[in-house]
């Protein structure tokens, strides 16, 4: 004879969701962006960069180049200067470095890029492309904002 | 921990692409470059005004640069028109150099929208001056 018990205990289900893997996806979230952030503005400090309407700026994926970075202040003179992140004092020591490296710029084919505030007058940022012409350095890729179409 | 992600989303400044803009500097730059006579160059005049324009754009592409022979113009999609239309009479072909003069004040933006007209216009050899 078969005979049925019947409990008051309740088979609860107790569901516990392992964290783990969310952690360790979000640190790697956090280090990615950390890394990044620094990667990017290393060379590319935030700036106001000449737009023309209908650009004929191409993108350049090259990555041996000389970047020259000019800030203007508030008073839209230029402010700080900064070669491959490093900062230059003025821009006699910017025109006397452009002198030196442009010879060996030409000579292994590295591409010099100039960034300059769009709102850098234009006889402070000449010097400098004498300089470059000086130095025989033959081309300079100005850099601007990419003009977005839109469709 | 969350916080720390959201922060670093947020800080994190995503940076329009940018694009370059070949230029060539020779090795004299200016109106008295090693440009071969007779080639008559085009010249591309960018004073700053305080008036209702901000910029005054005169070209010209005969050698002498006196007021009759200047062309002034209201924007850089005009100026790229212009030397456009410059090629397309036979005045000048694309190898003819295209010297863009600028004042001192000029800001830089107005000097590199006169180098992308030019580019436009697909003139090869375009070079920056001063003008005193």
């Amino acid at each position: 004879m078969i005979k049925y018990f019947r409990t008051s205990r309740r088979i609860t289900w107790q569901g516990k969701l392992n964290l783990t893997p969310l952690v360790d996806i979000t640190f790697q979230l956090i280090v990615f962006f950390m890394v990044v952030s620094q990667v990017v503005t290393a060379e590319r400090e935030p700036m106001q960069l000449p737009s023309p309407a209908d650009s004929q700026a191409k993108q350049k994926t090259q990555a041996d180049r000389i970047v020259i970075n000019l800030f203007a202040d508030e008073a839209g003179q230029l402010g700080k200067i900064k070669v491959n992140a490093q900062p230059i004092s003025d821009l006699p020591a910017l025109v006397d470095m452009m002198l030196r490296l442009g010879p060996v710029a030409r000579a292994k084919g590295t591409s010099v890029i100039l960034r300059a505030d769009k709102t850098i007058r234009y006889d402070q940022i000449e010097p400098v492309l004498k300089a470059l012409s000086n130095a025989s350095v033959g081309l300079v890729e100005i850099a601007t904002e990419m003009e977005v179409i839109q469709q | 921990m969350f916080n720390l992600l959201i922060f670093f989303l947020v800080a994190t400044s995503f940076k329009l692409p940018e694009a370059l803009l070949t230029a060539r500097v020779p090795k004299t730059t200016g109106i008295a470059a090693s440009i071969a006579v007779p080639l008559v160059p085009i010249t591309i005049y960018l004073q700053p005004s305080t008036g209702d324009q901000a910029l005054i754009i005169r070209v010209s592409s005969s050698i002498r640069s006196d007021a009759a022979s200047l062309t002034v113009l209201e924007d850089f999609i005009e100026l790229a028109d212009h030397l456009k239309s410059l090629k397309a009479r036979g005045v000048v072909n694309e190898s003819t150099p295209v010297v863009i003069a600028a004042r001192n004040a000029t800001p830089w933006d107005h000097v590199v929208d006169a180098y992308n007209a030019s580019v436009v216009a697909q003139f090869k050899q375009i070079v920056f001056a001063g003008w005193e």
